[in-house]
């Protein structure tokens, strides 16, 4: 690999390339909004582990998170952000350069 | 990597469908246009009350897919967001609607011209074949669309009924009417079996999961 291709790799969102982040950021670009819930059940992951990941992902900016109560039992909306949206398509964009070069040798 | 992103994606998508309550709405609008044609076809209607019929048929039609969605809501309130998590879709934008009605605008004429005129005119083909092959089209487009599993099964079969129905020896409304119940049917058993595998593959959560 050359230091072209490397420097690419650098360069990736790492906050979204983590694959955890990845589902996450994925669902929440794919919808308006969706609750903990369905990110837990879609993820896999245990509680304490989304958490982690959704707050990472709010302090960067590209998520936001809404606490409510619904039927008296609380609920978290999460939602993407403009910021969020855009850094996903970049790293889509970038990603898929990576995979071009590495194909085109 | 890009192709597990595309494949999250289609599974959210997806998840409309998890619960079987699409198809069942689907079953009961696909009921209900058949038994109201049978009505119309069925019954010694007067001329005024045949026109009142007529005209009142799409209001009919665009009440029940009203009262259906709004069936749907709630049952997806009331038990799938509270087994397996809420999700709300993005509205598409105003260009992008447009766009679809465009679509779905010269579909629907294409669809109308294959049943009345391509089909039964040009290539001597039985209109409810063709109503079979279009709808298990269409079935087909949503299956690949939303990665719905069942859907693909679905297809075949509603062209295969479109098929059998044309061999059977009744009057030509009441082949459509009869077409239009079979695939009633084939969406009502294919939501049911959904739902219920839905309610033992999951379960409602405890305090605090939200």
């Amino acid at each position: 690999m050359n230091d072209e291709k490397l420097r690419d790799l650098v360069e990736v969102d790492r906050l979204i390339h983590e694959p955890a982040r990845l589902v996450i950021s994925t669902i929440l670009y794919t919808v308006k909004e969706a609750d903990f819930t369905y990110l837990l059940h879609e993820s896999g992951l245990t509680r304490g582990n989304l958490s982690s990941h959704l707050t990472k992902l709010e302090e960067a900016g590209y998520i936001e998170m809404r606490k409510l109560f619904k039927d008296k039992k609380p609920q978290t909306l999460c939602s993407m952000t403009e910021k969020g949206r855009s850094a996903f398509e970049d790293y889509r964009a970038q990603f898929n350069k990576i995979m071009k070069k590495l194909n085109g040798g | 990597m890009n192709d597990k992103i595309k494949q999250i994606m289609r599974k959210t998508y997806g998840y409309w469908w998890v619960d079987g309550m699409a198809d069942l709405a689907l079953g009961l609008f696909f009921g209900a246009l058949a038994s109201y044609s049978y009505l119309m076809v069925t019954l010694p209607l007067s001329k005024t009350m045949g026109l009142i019929m007529a005209i009142a048929e799409p209001l009919f039609f665009i009440a029940c897919w009203w009262l259906y969605g709004r069936l749907v809501k709630w049952v997806k309130e009331h038990i799938t967001y509270r087994r397996t998590g809420y999700v709300a879709y993005q509205p598409k934008p105003k260009k992008e609607r447009a766009r679809r009605a465009v679509i779905g605008g010269v579909l629907g004429f294409v669809m109308a011209l294959s049943v009345t005129f391509i089909g039964p005119q040009l290539f001597k083909v039985d209109s409810v074949i063709m109503v079979g092959v279009l709808l298990g089209m269409v079935t087909l487009f949503l299956a690949i669309t939303n990665g719905v599993k069942r859907l693909y099964l679905l297809a075949p079969i509603e062209m295969g009924a479109g098929w059998w129905v044309s061999t059977l020896l009744m009057d030509a409304e009441l082949k459509s009417i009869f077409l239009m119940a079979l695939i009633g049917v084939g969406w009502l058993l294919s939501g049911l079996i959904a739902f219920v595998r839905y309610l033992v593959k999951t379960k409602p959560l405890q305090e605090g999961d939200v």
